[in-house]
């Protein structure tokens, strides 16, 4: 903590602060006691060796460096921007910056936002905590606000703040660089890209030989020093498919990269793989949607989507799209979102980071696995309607009274056939619709 | 903006500042301005508090002393039930189903108005209304409980179904709602909600809160026999009571809130809100569905005013009788029966029609409940039944 007095000291100094590539000295009285660590790495860092000084970065606005919230002087990508337009417009045409620019992410970076009236607005109701209907990550509005600092923006604060990766002070393009970096975020069931590198032999080679024989995460997706981390990727999100034009460009890109060590049949192969395991799995989450979709169809969801809190973004019905939640899922729906979710991602990313263990055992097992899951637990939860409504036919229950009783007979038995397994689903219902124009209903 | 996701009923409607009538209410007395037939003191202003009798002669009022019948044209009156009356609905086969509370809890009780015989269906402390489905076929009741806390008030509505075969809950709503105040109704929608003149459905206003999303009245629509809840529509609106009510002919739904605009919720179209000067908290379709009565005053669909009939009375609730020919009307505490209100006949062969697509969408319904039509089947019917109920013959 900043004592009182030093503070008051600091806000007097910032009204004098000087402009240009100085400020240090001007925050170093109480940093150096406050914060000495942060002074220390950034007097050590390529910033302090060329006397970039703090107000170059935080700007000369003292009240705004210290807010009175005890939170941190966060520095936005515009103040990279100034002395690294390069970097900063690759970044921004990346997957890494193009949430800003999708406004997919305005939520997410409200916590980081300045604390303007207009910051505000673009994700709340004016004056009011109320979040604005077009906030478009509903996966980050169903959290409490602690996940949502600690779980979604921690890490999507790439999308506007370079020191995600390049750290506050010391910035310095050797921890930036390294795996671990890359891995804050990119690990875990969701996207194991990390692991999948580390344990593949690409990942063995770099442990034992370094950079000099094997290749790390920016070897292959910052090129050359760029910054636009999706260059060489051949679709969008997950697994979205590019037009074919911008498909083929980047696929040539990523090609380009692993000439410089294997040969390009060989790189091709092995890429044209990943598409095609990419293909066959999203066939496979294809399919249990629609099972999913039936099963709602017939209100065969428990809980059904009207009665659960509704989807921040989608109200009361089925979401299974990117804004799929996880939150108060029926069986089948959580089924599919660790199938979507998890076990597609992990089957084609595998292929693509060179880990058959990820492709084949975390990926396109438990991928088939829960599709074979998903059907079992449709074909038994359709199963069990039956059944109930057999045992709910009993003769005296009220609504049955003054029905047809041929009709009924014939209704019944076309249930039986069913039930039996001689007719399937459309069966039945086209005998039901027969019956029905029979008894003149 | 206000969405919609109903097939057949898809709504939009502008979001409307809440002007917040119920206080206006509160102000000076409702008086007549026509001249009633009848007019009575201590009857409460509950949605489900008067009842008419279906030759349309008689009213059952539920009071704190039971349940009393008054014959609207000789203005005499009997009591049928024991003390503690807060619902009372009224079958065409001419069977009273009264809900009651006292001491002892709550009881829902069928009474046969000719002899006074009483029936006990349920018992239930929470019941805040009952309705009789399709020709005493089956009964539906809302149970309302809550519980002021420290932050707010822990509210909860369950609609259960009984058609002979035990309760069976249809529908549940919880809320934690934004008052301490222990007088707030929170189930007023809820027991307010008739069932559809044709397809026997339901349509329940919930009140959705932030922080997740804007704050808004969510109309789910409910099927008795094919118990899938539906989002109907989102009114944009940060007050958690609203009633909504079928139009005659099953087409359309008629919406107010505490805001006392009119919306008017069309099957194939979108929710509007009328132009008309007309305002009010509890909408209530004329048989016939040409006329509501709205704010103690007669408007058109489109919220035109076309005759008043209360002054300062804003949250009356009115209750048409079935021909159509005349009005209750509960406000302040007393109970208006108007009677020549120059309003032209209603459609008895339309009727007739409504009430054959009626009695077959209850058979159409007991199918499906005992499963012996799929969902898809059993809703194309419906369907079906729905454009019978309503085509010109």
């Amino acid at each position: 903590m900043i004592s009182p007095i030093c503070l008051a000291a600091l806000l007097v100094a910032a009204a004098s602060f000087p402009e240009g590539r100085g400020g240090a000295q001007s925050c170093q009285p109480c940093h150096t006691k406050e914060t000495r660590g942060i002074v220390r790495v950034w007097a050590e860092s390529a910033h302090g060796l060329a006397k970039i000084g703090c107000a170059e970065c935080h700007g000369a606005d003292g009240r705004r460096n210290h807010p009175s919230d005890g939170s941190r002087a966060k520095v936005d990508a515009v103040a990279c921007r100034r002395c690294h337009p390069r970097a900063a417009a690759q970044h921004a045409a990346s997957k890494h910056g193009i949430g800003s620019r999708a406004g997919q992410a305005c939520t997410r970076k409200a916590a980081g936002a300045a604390r303007s009236e207009a910051a505000c607005a673009a994700c709340h109701e004016p004056g009011s905590a109320v979040p604005r209907e077009q906030a478009e990550c509903a996966r980050f509005l169903a959290q409490t606000p602690a996940m949502q600092r600690q779980g979604c923006t921690a890490c999507h604060a790439v999308e506007t703040r370079c020191d995600t990766c390049h750290g506050a002070h010391r910035t310095e393009r050797a921890l930036a660089r390294d795996p671990g970096t890359c891995a804050t975020c990119h690990m875990g069931p969701d996207h194991a890209q990390y692991e999948m590198w580390k344990t593949s032999r690409h990942g063995t080679a770099y442990a034992v030989k370094g950079l000099a024989e094997a290749p790390d995460c920016a070897t292959c997706h910052m090129p050359d020093g760029t910054h636009d981390v999706s260059q060489g990727i051949s679709m969008d999100l997950a697994g979205k498919a590019y037009p074919a034009e911008r498909r083929e460009r980047e696929r040539a890109r990523m090609i380009d990269v692993c000439a410089r060590c294997h040969t390009r049949g060989f790189a091709g192969r092995q890429l044209a793989d990943g598409d095609a395991v990419q293909k066959e799995s999203k066939a496979l989450v294809d399919e249990a949607v629609s099972i999913v979709r039936d099963l709602d169809r017939l209100g065969l969801l428990e809980p059904a989507p009207a009665s659960r809190p509704p989807h921040p973004l989608s109200g009361a019905q089925l979401e299974l799209g990117p804004q799929m939640l996880y939150e108060n899922l029926s069986r089948p729906e959580a089924i599919l979102f660790r199938m979507k979710k998890f076990s597609y991602v992990t089957a084609y990313k595998g292929v693509f980071h060179q880990n058959p263990d990820y492709a084949h055992w975390y990926g396109n097992a438990p991928l088939k696995l829960a599709l074979s899951e998903l059907r079992s637990e449709a074909a038994l939860l359709r199963k069990l309607r039956l059944l109930e409504e057999r045992l709910e036919a009993a003769p005296s229950s009220g609504p049955a009274a003054g029905a047809d009783a041929a009709l009924r007979k014939e209704l019944r038995e076309l249930r039986e056939r069913r039930l039996r397994g001689e007719i399937d689903d459309a069966a039945l219902e086209r005998g039901q619709r027969d019956a029905l124009e029979r008894a003149g209903r | 903006m206000t969405s919609s996701r109903w097939p057949g009923l898809r709504g939009s409607c502008a979001v409307i500042a809440p002007v917040l009538l119920a206080a206006c209410a509160t102000v000076g007395h409702s008086t007549a301005v026509v001249p009633p037939l009848v007019e009575w003191q201590g009857v409460p202003s509950g949605p489900a508090a008067v009842a008419w009798s279906p030759d349309g002669a008689t009213l059952a009022v539920a009071r704190p002393q039971g349940v009393v019948l008054l014959d609207v044209r000789s203005g005499r009156s009997r009591s049928v039930s024991g003390p503690g009356a807060i619902a009372v609905d009224w079958a065409p086969a001419a069977s009273l189903l009264v809900v009651e509370r006292d001491a002892a809890g709550g009881r829902a009780v069928a009474i046969d108005p000719a002899t006074g015989e009483r029936r006990v269906l349920r018992s239930a402390a929470a019941l805040v209304a009952a309705r009789w489905l399709h020709a005493e076929m089956g009964w539906l009741a809302v149970a309302s409980t809550r519980e002021v806390r420290s932050y707010g008030t822990e509210a909860t509505l369950t609609l259960t179904v009984e058609t002979g075969r035990g309760p069976a809950e249809l529908h549940r709503w919880s809320a934690v709602l934004p008052t301490k105040d222990p007088a707030a109704d929170v189930a007023l929608g809820w027991a307010a909600a008739r069932p559809n003149p044709i397809d026997h459905s339901l349509l329940l206003p919930q009140f959705r809160k932030p922080p997740m999303f804007p704050p808004h009245v969510q109309i789910v629509g409910l099927d008795p026999f094919d118990a899938q809840p539906l989002e109907i529509a989102r009114i944009e609106l940060g007050l958690w009571t609203a009633t909504v009510t079928w139009s005659p002919d099953g087409r359309r739904a008629a919406f107010s809130a505490a805001d006392g605009t009119l919306r008017i919720l069309e099957r194939d179209s979108d929710v509007k809100a009328p132009t008309g000067a007309g305002r009010g908290l509890h909408p209530s379709w004329r048989p016939g569905g040409d006329v509501l009565f709205l704010g103690g005053w007669l408007v058109t669909p489109d919220a035109a005013p076309l005759r008043k009939l209360l002054d300062r009375a804003p949250d009356a609730l009115g209750f048409w009788s079935p021909a159509g020919d005349r009005l209750a009307v509960a406000v302040g505490g007393k109970l208006f029966v108007f009677g020549d209100l120059s309003l032209p006949p209603t459609d008895a062969d339309g009727e007739r029609r409504r009430g054959a697509a009626r009695a077959a969408s209850w058979e159409l319904g007991s199918l499906r409940s005992q499963g012996l039509l799929a969902p898809e089947v059993y809703r194309e019917r419906r369907g079906r039944l729905r454009e019978q109920g309503t085509e010109a013959p």
